[in-house]
């Protein structure tokens, strides 16, 4: 489904991305992992256009997605979750759902979706009115998640929703993953909760400064002497 | 006696400081609205008003109707306002904000340059839309002028307020100013979100411009003094809040009206000045509060 073929970003003149490829394939979690700084978001970035790449390419569903203007990329199928949630602070909950939906026009679909969030999440629906900056830091997590579906994407990017998240709520944010994978959404989850993250994931990635190092089954990865030494703390 | 002559005076100074400050606040609503979606501190928002008066005059010298006049007119500044963003602010995209504002007074001395040859040098006026014949109101003789100037601006806000709050668009407009990136990640196109601030900043301008000018006239260089009246306003208010913008030209106008009545006419301008400066000693987020104007 998405093919990201010897990507390389840079910031400035500094180059974070050397040649990374991955793969999601159709229905799968997929998980990046990697250290504080290994690029992890920059990739993300790079496939919702928010970096530009200097060198690869990404394809998406066979076709090339680079080439395609950031703001365009949503309705090519294609949210993402940003790091640090991103929410429109400023705005209403309903209002950062309803602009999740910016790129759309038909209206019942939309009404259904919005509806659909609300059953996820019941708290944004009791809170549709309320500033999106009064939220507490889950709620938050679950508006950016919630407007991200709102895009009605068949691939959701997800960059550490569990970030200064309560334990209980990670193990909720990670059974909602689970449930949109039920729900047909390909997932490509990057986390630094490991083993969070390799419980719920088919395949996984470790990305160390820039480059993939390791790459296999979940499975596999939690058994992984190398994974388990740098990132379970074992 | 004495008494209900100086609430007479004061009524006075509040009309015309408020028809004043009607127009630094729409300077200063301009400023903000582009300032909140792209950063850029636009110093040419001036011209926007003074386009609208001068070009309302010429077309109306040549011929047209006055309501006509005024569309085109309106029309004119923010093809301006469109044309600025397009040329001068879209290519240097990434520029630091001071490069920006220098952009934005190139801009200026631009338009400036250009009424000049366009149009002249003198000084014009309209007929103001419902006679010269002052009304009073509790003893102070208002020009129905004042109330039109007044009514135009407590539409145009309205209408504003609602765009902002009750469209889609408007909407969108306040996400690309409150995260542009959550923005472009949802499918906002953000530059054209910008060139749109530009376009009701130009439009909110030119109006207020075309109905002040039978009671302030207005000239090829009106503009200068009035971005820097509109900035004081901004600052006065907090940088980055329209509400605040809005209290902030309002005030302005009254404390020029009042200074000026009060202390000396000859010191009008000035009292902008000393109230900027003391703004920023004092209160550097403003008023309301606002976002602390980066350091450049
Ligand atoms: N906007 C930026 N400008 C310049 N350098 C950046 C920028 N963002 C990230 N970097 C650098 O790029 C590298 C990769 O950063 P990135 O944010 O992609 O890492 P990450 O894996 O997401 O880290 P974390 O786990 O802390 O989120 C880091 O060295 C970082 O310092
Ligand atoms: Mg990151």
């Amino acid at each position: 489904m998405l093919e990201i073929d010897r990507v390389c970003c840079a910031y400035g003149r500094v180059e974070v991305l050397h040649s990374v490829c991955l793969t999601v394939e159709q229905g799968e979690i997929v998980t990046l992992l990697g250290a504080n700084g290994a690029g992890k978001t920059t990739l993300l970035r790079a496939i919702s256009g928010i970096c530009p790449l200097t060198g690869g390419e990404i394809r998406f569903e066979g076709e090339r997605l680079d080439l395609v203007p950031p703001h365009r990329r949503v309705e090519r199928g294609i949210a993402q979750v940003p790091e640090g949630r991103q929410i429109f602070t400023a705005l209403s909950v309903e209002d950062n759902l309803r602009l999740g939906a910016w790129r759309r026009s038909d209206g019942a679909a939309i009404a259904r979706d919005l509806a659909r969030v609300f059953a996820l999440f019941p708290v944004l629906a009791e809170r549709r009115a309320s500033v999106a900056g009064g939220l507490s830091g889950g709620q938050q997590q679950m508006l950016a998640i919630g407007r991200a579906l709102m895009g009605s994407p068949r691939l959701l990017l997800l960059d550490e929703p569990s970030m200064g998240l309560a334990p209980l709520l990670i193990d909720q944010v990670m059974a909602t993953i689970v449930e949109l994978k039920r729900s047909g959404l390909t997932i490509l989850l990057v986390e630094q909760n490991v083993s969070a993250a390799l419980s719920i994931a088919d395949r996984g990635y470790v990305l160390e400064t820039g480059s993939i190092e390791i790459a296999g089954r979940a499975s596999d990865l939690l058994t992984d002497p190398e994974v388990a030494s740098s990132y379970l703390g074992m | 006696m004495r008494a209900s002559a100086m609430t007479t005076e004061l009524l006075q100074f509040t009309f015309s400081g408020l028809t004043v400050g009607a127009v630094y606040a729409s300077v200063a609503l301009g400023f903000t609205l582009i300032y909140n979606a792209s950063h850029v501190v636009n110093l040419a928002q001036g011209e926007f008003v003074m386009l609208g008066a001068m070009s309302t005059v010429f077309l109306a010298a040549a011929g047209l109707p006055l309501p006509v006049a005024m569309i085109l007119a309106v029309l004119i500044s923010m093809v301006a306002g469109l044309a600025l963003h397009r040329f001068a602010i879209a290519p240097a995209r990434g520029a630091d904000p001071i490069a920006l504002i220098i952009i934005t007074i190139g801009a200026s001395i631009f338009l400036r340059g250009l009424a000049q040859i366009v149009f002249d040098k003198r000084f014009h006026s309209l007929p103001p839309w419902f006679g010269a014949e002052p009304i009073v109101i509790g003893g102070a003789a208002v020009l129905p002028q004042s109330l039109v100037v007044l009514a135009g601006m407590l539409v145009v806000l309205v209408g504003l307020w609602l765009f902002m709050t009750r469209t889609l668009f408007g909407r969108a407009i306040l996400a690309a100013s409150n995260n542009p990136m959550a923005a472009t990640l949802v499918g906002i196109n953000v530059p054209v979100i910008v060139a749109a601030t530009f376009l009701i900043s130009s439009l909110l301008g030119a109006v207020v411009g075309i109905l002040v000018t039978p009671i302030t006239l207005t000239s090829y260089d009106a503009g200068t003094i009035l971005a820097l009246k509109g900035f004081a306003a901004v600052m006065l208010g907090g940088i980055g809040n329209p509400p605040g913008a809005v209290l902030g030209g309002l005030l302005l106008g009254l404390a020029e009206s009042f200074g000026a009545g009060l202390i000396s006419s000859q010191y009008k301008d000035a009292i902008a000045f000393v109230i900027l400066l003391a703004v920023l000693l004092l209160r550097p987020r403003g008023l309301l509060g606002g976002a602390a104007l980066e350091r450049v």
